[in-house]
């Protein structure tokens, strides 16, 4: 991608530690099966990491763990990230980390269970940083609530902090090589390509069903949340009830784990809202993310996403309520009887709501006959590339889902990725910089009105195509606005060929000046 | 008792008579390996359920958003490649610059 520029792979959300080990798979059988396998095994995974974590460490019931672990993976959050989020779905590392920050408490292992969080921690950097991150606030927020809440953990402060060192170190030696190729190496950048003040969680999302389920609507989805992917918040109004009253419940029973876990998920609750509070789309008053947000990392945070770690608060209250639901006092009198059948009716009822349906999907077009049968590599030699027409971005994908079905057997100019902009002092671009031909391509692909030439445009489109080592440019009869395109480029270049389902211009002689 | 299950509160009031009280009334639960294993296989059950329309699709279908709110978002809020908006002074005279 993005001859002749490159990307830098570290500075993605390059899911390494999933691309990797799914290489088998992706060689065997395509990048969309392991794509829909990942999707698949980072939902039910997540969840089983909760409920291994839970049902070992925090309840006695494996049904309540079941609950928790469910909810950690199925939540309305996780489902709408599944849109597109490899990297924010795959948490299945997450109770580990937060299992292992923990266990550094326990007399005697901290050198041990240092090494094993180091460890997590270095693998979860090559999954996801912004989940570590997450991981690492939410984890660390809990800690100091429960230390509020029980002063007597401190005793076991000191090999707490000798653990963590190591676990630091541990995570600090494995990812010194990909943490200097992403801050430091070619096409690095710093920031986001857009102010992340921009994607906040409105308070009336919280109560309101997600799009994806069964009471779900995607007009009012739509209205409250920015994407499809960044419904977070979701919960519904019937389990944002129930959550609140088994908190309150479990508050009252002086269950420490549960006051610190709640307390955890109703700050990052109120965290998420952003820096203004908005409700159902007004402005109401300036929200508290205000006072962290422009601190370092924090003004890289969507605030939105912070909604994703009242998730697993969620998960775990819902399992201790239903753990001391389903295992205390047994039925010897008639009330816990009845709190039982209470407590999982209501959290059984206040989920069906938000259960999630299928993903929704549209047609995208296969990959021309041209790249699929092989035909393209008559015209791409090696060092030169294909140009798609409009070229390769976020918005036309082409290109890469092109160059996928062939295994990157070719190499495209442009792309969709986040870049540097021309000038370092800018906020970097989802892509490569725009040139003139890639801007007019778009342009054209975007109106459907083929663009005139005038003087000089010649130069800057060979200027382009030189650039790029361009051998071909192709444009598909399933492009939007195929005719204008065509026109367009045949300004320049004269009519295509038409080869198996594309036009073609070879333009090899073109580039090399002869 | 370790440290972790202090930590953790996990609630250690269920004495062994009681405990075996709970498993006679909860008998049809599975417990142990038997219900990690049903568990598992229920998660990934549900997890194949969610994602079945892009299996059933492999070949020419993808996640679908909101349409025309999702691809907006890049468009208004980072760049714009029909000009409207140009967000960087390059854009100004856009295309040309």
């Amino acid at each position: 991608m993005d001859v002749p520029f490159g990307v830098n792979m570290a500075a993605q959300t390059n899911v390494l530690g999933l691309g990797l080990p799914m290489t088998p798979v992706t060689l065997l059988f395509g990048p969309r099966v392991s794509f829909v396998a990942l999707v698949m095994l980072g939902l039910a995974g997540t969840a089983y990491a909760w409920y291994h974590v839970l049902s070992r460490y925090v309840v006695s019931s494996r049904a309540a763990a079941f609950v928790g672990g469910a909810f950690c993976g199925f939540a309305p959050g996780m489902i709408s990230e599944s849109r597109g989020h490899l990297h924010i779905i795959s948490q299945f590392l997450t109770p580990f980390i937060a299992l292992y920050v923990v266990r550094l408490t326990e007399p005697g292992r901290w050198r041990r269970h240092g090494i094993i969080l180091g460890v997590l921690m270095a693998y979860q950097v090559l999954i996801s940083e912004e989940i570590l991150f997450f991981t690492g606030l939410g984890v660390g927020l809990f800690i100091v609530m429960y230390v509020l809440l029980r002063p007597s953990v401190l005793a076991g402060f000191r090999q707490f902090a000798a653990g963590a060192a190591v676990a630091l170190g541990v995570a600090a030696v494995i990812l010194a090589i990909p943490l200097y190729k992403q801050f430091a190496g070619a096409q690095h950048y710093r920031g986001l390509p857009f102010p992340p003040s921009l994607i906040y969680v409105d308070l009336a999302s919280y109560s309101a069903f997600p799009s994806n389920s069964l009471a779900g609507d995607v007009t009012t989805a739509a209205r409250l949340a920015h994407t499809s992917a960044e419904e977070t918040s979701f919960f519904g109004w019937p389990m944002v009830l129930v959550v609140l009253v088994l908190a309150g419940w479990l508050w009252l029973r002086k269950v420490t784990v549960a006051r610190a876990t709640a307390i955890t998920g109703l700050t990052f609750a109120v965290l998420s809202l952003g820096y203004h509070i908005m409700i159902n789309g007004r402005s109401t008053v300036p929200g508290p993310f205000r006072i962290i947000g422009e601190l370092p990392l924090f003004d890289l945070v969507v605030s939105a996403r912070l909604a994703l770690v009242v998730v697993p608060t969620v998960g775990v209250l819902l399992a201790i309520a239903a753990d001391r639901a389903l295992a205390r006092a047994p039925g010897s009198t008639r009330w816990p009887a009845v709190r039982r059948y209470l407590v999982v009716g209501a959290i059984a009822l206040a989920a069906v709501p938000i259960l999630p349906l299928p993903l929704p999907t549209t047609r995208v077009p296969v990959p021309p006959t041209f790249i699929t049968a092989g035909h393209w590599r008559q015209y791409v030699p090696a060092g030169r590339t294909l140009v798609t027409v409009p070229t390769t971005s976020s918005f036309f994908l082409d290109g890469m889902r092109w160059a996928s079905a062939t295994n990157l057997e070719f190499a495209i100019p442009r792309g969709y990725f986040l870049g540097p902009n021309s000038n370092p002092s800018s906020p970097p671009l989802y892509g490569a910089v725009p040139t003139w031909t890639s801007i007019v391509l778009d342009q054209v692909a975007l109106t459907g009105s083929a663009r005139p030439k005038q003087d000089g445009d010649d130069a800057l489109f060979l200027h382009d195509l030189k650039m790029w080592h361009a051998a071909i440019l192709v444009l598909s009869d399933q492009q939007a606005n195929a005719p204008a395109l065509l026109t367009t480029v045949e300004q320049f270049l004269g009519p295509p060929q038409l080869v198996d389902d594309v036009w073609v211009w070879d333009v090899r002689r073109l580039v090399d000046g002869r | 008792m370790t440290t972790t299950e202090d930590f953790v509160d996990r609630h250690r009031e269920l004495g062994s008579a009681e405990e075996a009280t709970v498993r006679r009334r909860y008998r049809w639960m599975p417990a142990g390996r038997s219900a990690d294993l049903l568990t598992a296989g229920v998660y990934l059950a549900a997890a194949l359920y969610v994602t079945s329309s892009l299996w059933i699709g492999l070949r020419d279908r993808v996640a679908a958003g909101y349409g025309e709110q999702d691809q907006a978002w890049p468009t208004r809020r980072t760049r714009s490649p029909t000009c409207r908006t140009p967000s960087t002074p390059t854009r100004w005279t856009c295309p040309s610059g």
